[in-house]
């Protein structure tokens, strides 16, 4: 489809996929193909589907037609923790922290698919468990340095402000090491220098972690100056792709979407 | 196959019982999603208070006479209002500062509110079995009497004859007994013919002879019966004829879009409990007091969970699933009874819960909600 | 007072106190720790007893073995495990797709099935249930060659060190495991369990395992209670005994370990107490003709139902339980006591960002 596309393999392909619920079209014909390295923006307005789209790629739901492959596995019937563990990792949109656990303990939960531990060896404390838990301990406290949380490590995650509950959730997706990281609305809620921070964080990341990202975000500003390409969906569809400046003059994104927050 | 009708007219009389029952469970669980572990006692708790209302205040057991209708009915009025009336407490003081705490906790509110009913039934009235007073006398239909006189011995019945008459108790009440005077076929025999009629003749009531149908209905069950249907006939006009159903239903889709419309949504929930436990408060005085004439704190318990299960076979939140569901369930249980084994009767009716909970989880007539991510 | 009687006494309310404390600590870590609803605890305690009284009674008469020995005695803990895990399997598998209040009601049916088969079989002595054999003291006279009285001290100990051991154990073990990757996966679950799956945490897998190690633990501590009280009927494993279970797991808190343990010994210790309160200690509570006008009842008569309302306002009052998650700790204790002020606000935690 899209030029990058061509030259490797892609490490997400969505064919096609389409969802219902009671007869009402969410996604319909959503295809999409992420080359490593890409990072891509998602954008609509409001109830366009891209949530939906993001529980469609993690397997929260399954499609009623279409494919889904990571690392060219089909997903199909996976379930969500292990298309987790095929790679990809996701942030919320309306933050889903555990909230009776500590920050830290939130991204010890993000290693899971990575760090296997033997149940008898964590009842007998084997040292092979010990040296493992030393390692998520370091690890977990390198993710939180990271996002600049480690003073708050062992805060109840509830007692976080926004914003950092927001990069907490990006901590605890690195934990799983994916290969694609879909985040949503990341930007919600951040004023202009909080928001010029995070630009620069998801950058960091993903020259660090070599990550491959897909982003939901209204901030206009800030999903055109991280991603170098733009999906817009309306009512399920997709109406139009490509670079940021092109998506930009379209007709029917204007009409659909940058319509009502091109004054911002 | 006549016993297969007889036992299948009892399961429908044992499933009503639990139809009553399982009416207020299915609609406390649409309004609020509460599984409402006390509901079983407010029938137990309705029984007892029948038992009072005829005790103490319509003097049943003084008169000595023969018990009728009318103070069944006073008492049925009695236990339904005042089971009514403690639902409402309960759900004021137990449930209604819970409502947002989360499905888990408010059921430890109700099983709480169980727990405390009985054991507080079994420290007041005492935990022992009590006599429930006559109320109506037994017999079943259809039958036609037979005058004691005209038998002769030596004559041939196609049914059987049975005579009901009625002995002073040793608590100096009469008490309903029975004898054969013919069984079905063979001729009658001198001697118990004339022993019928010595029967008869220092009965304290009135004593009958009746030859019975193959398939007869007892009119205690078919007064269950009944019952069941003119509640189910008053719901119905209820949920789908009045402001006051419209707003329920409106309620149990959607709990925040109506408090937003301005349903009344505090008043439309106590109402909810209201009738659902004078429903059950009835049904305690029908079954546990008129029809087993036996009460005790813990008599909830077993109907309260077949009545869920009921609840839940028909699609929990519908009231015509719940009716449904209980009469199923009351006539299978009663096929598992009779062909199978009497003691696996309550195993079945769990396996049945566990069944459809695993394979249609929203019962024969219920809508399933997914949730939302 | 007489030694014996006083052991006979206390060491009998010493060894069900131990086995309470283990059977709240397995179900804590399914209904606190997991946040899996089951109110059929009692049913997994009950097959673990039965599992004992069919090992040492039932199999060898149908079998025409000799009497049971040290060696079957010493079998039945292991086996108790292994069938209750086996139980806690067959449950915990249909269950999963359950969420919530559905999961509570079918775990009920599972533990009133259990009980029902147990009452229609007469191979399990169906209502009246199965004597077990005092393996333990015929082993203690017989083979260590010990006086009867001496016999019976030794006996009592024994089941005193042995309940308290298999309390201890369980609390290890259970300890351990919520230490640990596999602990924090399952706080996610009761947490968050679309995120924790997100997260690629699977449920299923812990779900189950929660299950079997839960009823497996209570097969143990049935187990230690059928060997002790040497008779298993299917009323000691009703639905009210469950209730109890779940009371003190809700009140010493979801998922504090030592809130279960003092909520345990607090509920078990305290009708012990009252039965100590004299005769005259009555109340009047209800006037009843039938009953001979105004009934009096003790305070050990009514704790059930205080204790039931205690229940309700626990709840009602704090809905986490007396301790929450949190673990009861002397130090903190007196510095909260005893501390200055902003000691205390750290140690709450409740730390602010």
């Amino acid at each position: 489809m899209s030029a990058s596309a061509s030259t490797t393999e892609p490490l997400l392909a969505v064919k096609d996929i389409r969802k219902t619920f009671g007869g009402l079209v969410a996604v319909d014909d959503f295809t999409l193909e992420l080359a490593p390295g890409e990072v891509v923006g998602l954008i609509g307005p409001n109830g366009a589907g891209k949530t939906t789209v993001f529980n469609l790629l993690t397997g929260v739901y399954k499609p009623d037609a279409g494919s889904i492959s990571v690392r060219g596995v089909d997903t199909g019937w996976l379930s969500p923790d292990r298309i987790t563990g095929l790679g990809i990792a996701r942030t919320f949109q309306n933050i889903r922290l555990f909230r009776d656990m500590s920050v830290v303990e939130n991204v010890k939960v993000g290693f899971t698919p990575v760090k296997r531990q033997s149940i008898l060896g964590a009842v007998f404390r084997s040292p092979a468990f010990r040296h493992e838990e030393k390692e998520i301990d370091r690890e977990a406290t390198e993710l939180l340095e990271l996002m600049g949380l480690q003073d708050l490590a062992s805060a109840r995650s509830a007692s976080l402000a926004y914003g950092q509950q927001r990069r907490l959730e990006i901590a605890r997706a690195l934990a799983s090491r994916p290969k694609v990281l879909l985040l949503d609305e990341p930007a919600a809620g951040a004023n202009e220098s909080e928001s010029a921070d995070l630009q620069q964080l998801i950058r960091d990341i993903r020259e660090r972690f070599d990550l491959t990202i897909l982003v939901i975000e209204h901030d206009m500003p800030f999903v055109m100056s991280l991603a170098k390409r733009l999906l817009v969906l309306d009512h399920g569809v997709t109406i139009a792709q490509g670079l940021p400046e092109t998506v930009r003059e379209d007709p029917k994104v204007i009409e659909a979407y940058l319509g009502q927050e091109a004054h911002q | 196959m006549a016993d297969f009708f007889n036992f299948l007219l009892n399961g429908l009389s044992i499933g009503s019982i639990y139809a009553l029952i399982a009416v207020g469970y299915t609609m406390v669980y649409g309004i609020i999603k509460l599984i409402n572990f006390a509901h079983g006692e407010f029938y137990m708790f309705g029984a007892f208070v029948g038992y009072t209302a005829l005790m103490f205040a319509f003097g049943v057991p003084a008169s000595g006479g023969e018990p009728g209708y009318l103070p069944l009915l006073a008492a049925i009025l009695v236990a339904g209002v005042a089971t009514a009336v403690l639902a409402v407490i309960v759900e004021r003081l137990c449930y209604r500062p819970l409502r947002n705490a989360g499905r888990i906790v408010a059921l430890l509110s109700a099983l709480g509110v169980s727990l405390f009913l009985q054991n507080l039934g079994q420290q007041t009235v005492s935990a022992n079995y009590r006599k429930f007073p006559p109320t109506i006398a037994d017999s079943r239909f259809p039958r036609s009497e037979v005058p004691l006189d005209s038998i002769q011995p030596g004559d041939i019945f196609s049914r059987n004859v049975i005579l009901t008459y009625a002995v002073i108790a040793e608590d100096g009440r009469p008490q309903q007994r029975s004898a054969t005077v013919a069984l079905a076929g063979e001729p009658v025999e001198a001697g118990q013919l004339a022993q019928a009629r010595a029967l008869a003749q220092n009965s304290a009531l009135e004593a009958h002879a009746y030859s019975y149908a193959r398939v007869t209905i007892n009119n205690k069950q078919a007064l269950i019966v009944v019952t069941l249907l003119l509640v189910a006939a008053g719901l119905y006009l209820l949920v789908q004829h009045t402001r006051f159903g419209r707003a329920m239903r409106a309620v149990s889709v959607d709990f925040e879009a109506a408090q937003l419309m301005g349903v009344p949504v505090d008043r439309i929930i106590s109402g909810t409990f209201f009738i659902g436990a004078f429903v059950a408060g009835l049904g305690g005085v029908l079954a546990g007091g008129m029809y087993y004439e036996r009460i005790d704190p813990l008599m909830g318990l077993m109907p309260g969970l077949k009545a869920f299960v009921a609840a839940v076979l028909g699609g929990i939140g519908s009231i015509p699933g719940a009716i449904l569901g209980a009469l199923i369930l009351g006539m299978s249980e009663k096929m598992v009874e009779a062909y199978v084994s009497s003691g696996l009767r309550d195993a079945f009716a769990f396996g049945i819960l566990i069944a459809v909970l695993l394979v249609k989880p929203s019962g024969i007539l219920g809508r399933f909600e997914g949730e939302k991510v | 007072m007489d030694f014996d009687k006083l052991l006979n006494f206390w060491g009998h309310h010493l060894v069900m106190a131990g086995v309470w404390i283990a059977l709240a600590l397995s179900l804590n870590l399914i209904n606190g720790f997991t946040g899996l609803f089951s109110l059929g605890h009692q049913g997994f305690w009950g097959v673990g007893a039965y599992v004992t009284a069919v090992v040492l009674t039932v199999l060898p008469a149908e079998m025409g073995w000799a009497d049971a020995g040290m060696l079957s005695f010493l079998m039945t803990f292991p086996l108790a495990m292994l069938v209750a895990a086996l139980f806690g399997l067959i449950v915990g598998v249909p269950c999963l797709r359950m969420r919530g209040d559905y999961l509570a009601i079918a775990t009920l049916g599972f533990g009133e099935i259990f009980r029902n088969i147990a009452i229609n079989s007469e191979w399990l002595g169906t209502s009246q249930g199965l004597s077990v054999p005092n393996v333990f003291r015929a082993f203690l006279q017989e083979q260590i060659g010990l006086e009867r009285m001496a016999a019976r001290r030794a006996e009592m100990f024994f089941y005193i060190a042995l309940s308290w051991a298999v309390a201890l154990l369980t609390l290890l073990l259970l300890r351990n495991l919520m230490r640990s990757a596999h602990g924090r996966a399952i706080t996610a679950i009761r947490d968050d369990e679309t995120a924790a799956e997100l997260l690629g945490v699977n449920l299923t897998r812990y779900k189950v395992l929660v299950f079997v190690l839960g009823a497996a633990l209570a097969g143990l501590a049935g187990a230690v209670y059928a060997n002790y009280q040497r008779y298993v009927s299917p009323n000691q494993f009703g639905f009210m005994q469950g209730v109890i279970f779940l009371v003190i797991v809700v009140m010493g808190g979801m998922g504090s370990f030592s809130g279960t343990i003092l909520a345990a010994l607090l509920i078990y210790a305290v009708p012990v107490f009252l039965t100590f309160a004299p005769d005259t200690w009555v109340i009047p509570i209800f006037y009843d003709p039938t009953q001979g006008g105004v009934v009096h009842r003790s305070l050990k008569d009514l704790w059930q139902v205080f204790f039931s309302l205690m229940l309700i306002i626990v709840v009602l009052l704090r809905p986490q339980g007396l301790m929450g998650n949190r673990e009861f700790s002397l130090v903190k204790l007196w510095r909260r006591l005893f501390g200055k002020k902003s000691e205390s606000a750290s140690t709450s935690g409740e730390a602010g960002a």
